[in-house]
């Protein structure tokens, strides 16, 4: 199988030294924040997105991540339930024109990441092993807020990850995801530093060995007692990273009171596609109007329009916080007007990433797939605006 | 058309009115209109009425206000128009009677705002105002809708904080004198710019309260007005604008094309301009909007709302007052009554007996803009019937 590119990312959001999910972010949105840029470049057949933390099963929104990728209507969203081996797994498994998404998302570390995969030039991962076990360690049923943990590290070391590491290495030392730093240096494998133990975590080490000199890596997939590896010979891999300077939890918007807010099912499926896919309508006059209506307000025709798929990256127009606690959105939140590149539309959108700083008119930044509200219990997501200022005010690439 | 007199007009007190539900303010209300009448009026000489209503409180609102105020045999239209229902009840009214179909009519608005725990009520009030699928999930709640216009207004014209500031403290003081108004105190400059923040340059002091209240005007054919009153005020003009629903297709956010068209409507009725205006209520729900409706209204020029707030003419004694009842800042916002009570307030002015009387106008405009800042009326009332 040949990696053609490879693309990362990590909310901005920091605790303890890990980064966080943002309150606006879920599997899917990180899912889509590491897969864009791929499909911004790449050709995308089919998606396959691997987590070992659903946050949504039934109802998961594969329609939401097709749009927001702007995928074929016959290329097929999966999610796939797993560990770092599960990632592994997929990505050798996966045909060309397939992008395989890994998603880690827990209370104290998020990250996500994608690789395309082709018949082109790339790196090579060629299978190199896989072991089923049992030891479950941690459990966490559907439902419950936290995971339970066997309360003896030992264990896991004896019965687990020094009998797969043994299995599962080659003579060289092992890039191995899953373990800590410290205890990769004690079975003897090569160390990298890792956002997530997860298949995040996997694509995270991918990019680490497609830089280092020298020839092939035998990368480990731990997950208690499973295991897969494989041999990954690094080559032209082009890699994407989307990791800002890190943001104090402290400074995270948050929910104060909590409400029900009113959802129409209707509603959301009128707006759907113009609105997750970005699409607006032009009508046969040249007017573009979005969301897209029916009669033209410039020549007077009535449904006479092609879809136009608009820019995500554009300038505020105006853009004020809200200070004052609305129950049930996240807040502070600041709102903006931003207008659209080589487009008269101007789109309406929350702020995101953007702590206590205010953000300002003139600005410049990139719409980005957020998680906007939670209704009645279902996730609905919109565009949030990421300035290309951090919350210093510095520049970083929007 | 046949020329409409204001007969009488009457208001409850805004505030808090936790003890009133609409069953309670109508009649309340009804009943100061009609003893207001100098010469007096029955309540069967009433042929018809108009009722604004927002947000509907106690059920079917033209059917609460017949039952509750003994109006059975009369027809009764509600009518809503988000902020703007006020003024474009008096409008409906006015054309009903200009057209000689009624004589006599009851222009009622009220709105109870605080029926809903504080909780929820800005979600209440955005499912008013929103689309669903688009801006109503992402909190574009009321002071927003209003803040995002301001911050780009004060962007382009170099408006400072001071300058909003400057709104709140005059119409505070306004209101100190007014006996019906719902925030009877005192505020300075420093107070408002140190108060906690709600939306981008609005603080607390920058913002309307939520209030509860009525108000009514009683309306004639012109013919019939020496039969109520010696001193009728006159309606000159009614306007009613339109815009854009969504923010982000509102192309120059410095203005609200919705209060320039109805002006310019109300204004070409009148057969005047602005300058003749002598007093004006106009709709002060967040201080920066008055800013920017000294302009659209055409009191000045673009750009230059600062300067007029800065010389003092719009405060009390000045040229152009601007809401000497205290405006929606200080005497309160139930969005139902708010137009009506500005006419209410400026039939008194009309007729030289307000609380805070500012000379012998003889031109007065009423303003609201509102909703997704997407409507807005005009009505202009004149001491003279020609």
């Amino acid at each position: 199988m040949t990696i053609g590119a490879l693309s990362l990312y990590r909310p901005v959001w920091e605790q303890s030294g890990n980064r966080v999910a943002g309150q606006d972010e879920d599997v899917l949105t990180l899912a889509v924040a590491a897969a864009r840029p791929l499909a911004e470049r790449h050709a995308v057949e089919r998606v396959v997105v691997v987590t070992g933390t659903p946050d949504v099963v039934v109802g998961f929104g594969t329609g939401v991540v097709a749009r927001a990728l702007d995928l074929a209507e016959d290329a097929p969203v999966e999610l796939r339930l797993g560990g770092a081996p599960a990632l592994l797994d997929a990505v050798l498994s996966a045909g060309p024109g397939s992008l395989v998404v890994g998603v880690d998302l827990t209370g104290h570390a998020a990250a996500s990441g994608a690789a395309w995969v082709t018949d082109g030039p790339g790196a090579e991962l060629t299978a190199a092993g896989r072991v089923t076990g049992s030891l479950p360690m941690r459990v966490r049923a559907v439902g419950a807020d936290h995971t339970t943990t066997y309360g003896d590290g030992r264990v896991e070391r004896e019965l687990a990850t020094v009998p797969l590491v043994g299995r599962l290495r080659s003579a060289d030392a092992p890039l191995v995801v899953g373990i800590s730093p410290g205890e990769a240096r004690r079975l003897g494998a090569r160390s990298a530093a890792l956002p997530a133990p997860g298949p995040a975590g996997v694509l995270f080490a991918l990019a680490e060995a497609s830089s280092w000199p020298g020839g092939t890596v035998r990368v480990v997939a731990l997950d208690a007692a499973g295991g897969a590896a494989a041999d990954f010979r690094p080559g032209p891999v082009e890699v994407v990273r989307d990791e800002r300077p890190a943001l104090s939890v402290d400074e995270r918007p948050a929910v104060g009171e909590d409400v029900v807010i009113p959802f129409s099912m209707p509603a959301y499926a009128r707006a759907f596609d113009a609105k997750i896919g970005m699409v607006a309508a032009t009508c046969s006059c040249g007017e573009t109007s979005y969301p897209p209506r029916q009669v033209c307000l410039n020549c007077g025709r009535y449904d006479d329009t092609r879809p136009t798929p608009l820019r995500r990256t554009g300038e505020v127009y105006t853009c004020v916080k809200v200070h004052v606690p609305i129950p049930g959105v996240a807040g502070p939140y600041g709102l903006a007007i931003v207008a659209l590149d080589d487009s008269p539309v101007r789109v309406l959108a929350q702020v995101a990433d953007v702590g206590r700083r205010e953000t300002g008119i003139g600005e410049r930044g990139r719409l980005v797939l957020r998680r906007v509200a939670v209704r009645e219990g279902v996730p609905d997501y919109g565009y949030a605006f990421r300035s290309e200022f951090d919350a210093a005010g510095k520049g970083v690439p929007a | 058309m046949r020329d409409v007199a204001v007969v009488g007009a009457g208001m409850v007190p805004f505030g808090e009115r936790f003890d009133q539900g609409m069953k309670e303010l109508l009649p309340a209300t009804l009943r100061n209109a009609l003893a207001s009448v100098d010469k007096g009026m029955a309540k069967p000489e009433i042929q018809a009425a108009w009722f604004g209503q927002l947000q509907t409180s106690d059920g079917h609102p033209a059917g609460v206000l017949a039952d509750s105020c003994g109006l059975l045999d009369i027809p009764v239209t509600r009518i809503e128009n988000q902020c703007a229902t006020g003024n474009d009840a008096v409008r409906n009214a006015t054309l009903a009677i200009a057209s000689g179909a009624v004589d006599v009519a009851l222009v009622i608005g009220a709105d109870k705002t605080r029926e809903t725990p504080s909780v929820s009520t800005f979600w209440d009030w955005m499912g008013l105002a929103r689309d669903r699928g688009w801006d109503y999930p992402l909190g574009l709640i009321a002071p927003a809708n209003f803040a995002l216009h301001v911050a780009r207004y004060m962007h382009e014209h170099d408006v400072a904080p001071e300058h909003l500031a400057m709104v709140a403290v005059k119409n505070h003081h306004n209101a100190v004198t007014n006996p019906i108004a719902h925030l009877r105190m005192e505020v300075t400059v420093e107070q408002v710019l140190a108060a906690p923040r709600v939306v981008g340059p609005f603080g607390v002091f920058d913002c309307t309260p939520q209030s509860d209240g009525a108000a009514a005007l009683l309306l004639a054919g012109g013919e019939l007005a020496d039969r109520y009153t010696d001193r009728p005020v006159w309606v000159r003009g009614v306007g009613l604008g339109l815009d854009r629903v969504m923010h982000a297709h509102k192309t120059d956010m410095t203005s609200f094309p919705a209060t320039v068209k109805a002006a310019r409507a109300a204004f070409a009725m009148a057969g005047i301009g602005p300058s003749d205006i002598d007093v004006a209520e106009v709709h002060d729900c967040f201080t920066g909007v008055e800013l920017m409706n000294y302009e659209d209204l055409g009191f000045c020029e673009r750009g230059q709302a600062k300067k007029l707030i800065e010389s003092g003419a719009t405060e009390l004694g000045g040229s152009l007052p601007v809401n000497p009842s205290g405006g929606l800042k200080a005497k309160g916002h139930p969005p139902g009554a708010t137009g009506v009570a500005q006419c209410v307030e400026l039939f008194e002015q009309l007729r030289g007996q307000a609380c805070n009387q500012v000379g012998t106008p003889r031109w007065a405009l009423a303003h609201n803009v509102g909703g997704p800042t997407a409507v807005s009326a005009v009505t202009i009332l004149g001491a003279a019937r020609d």
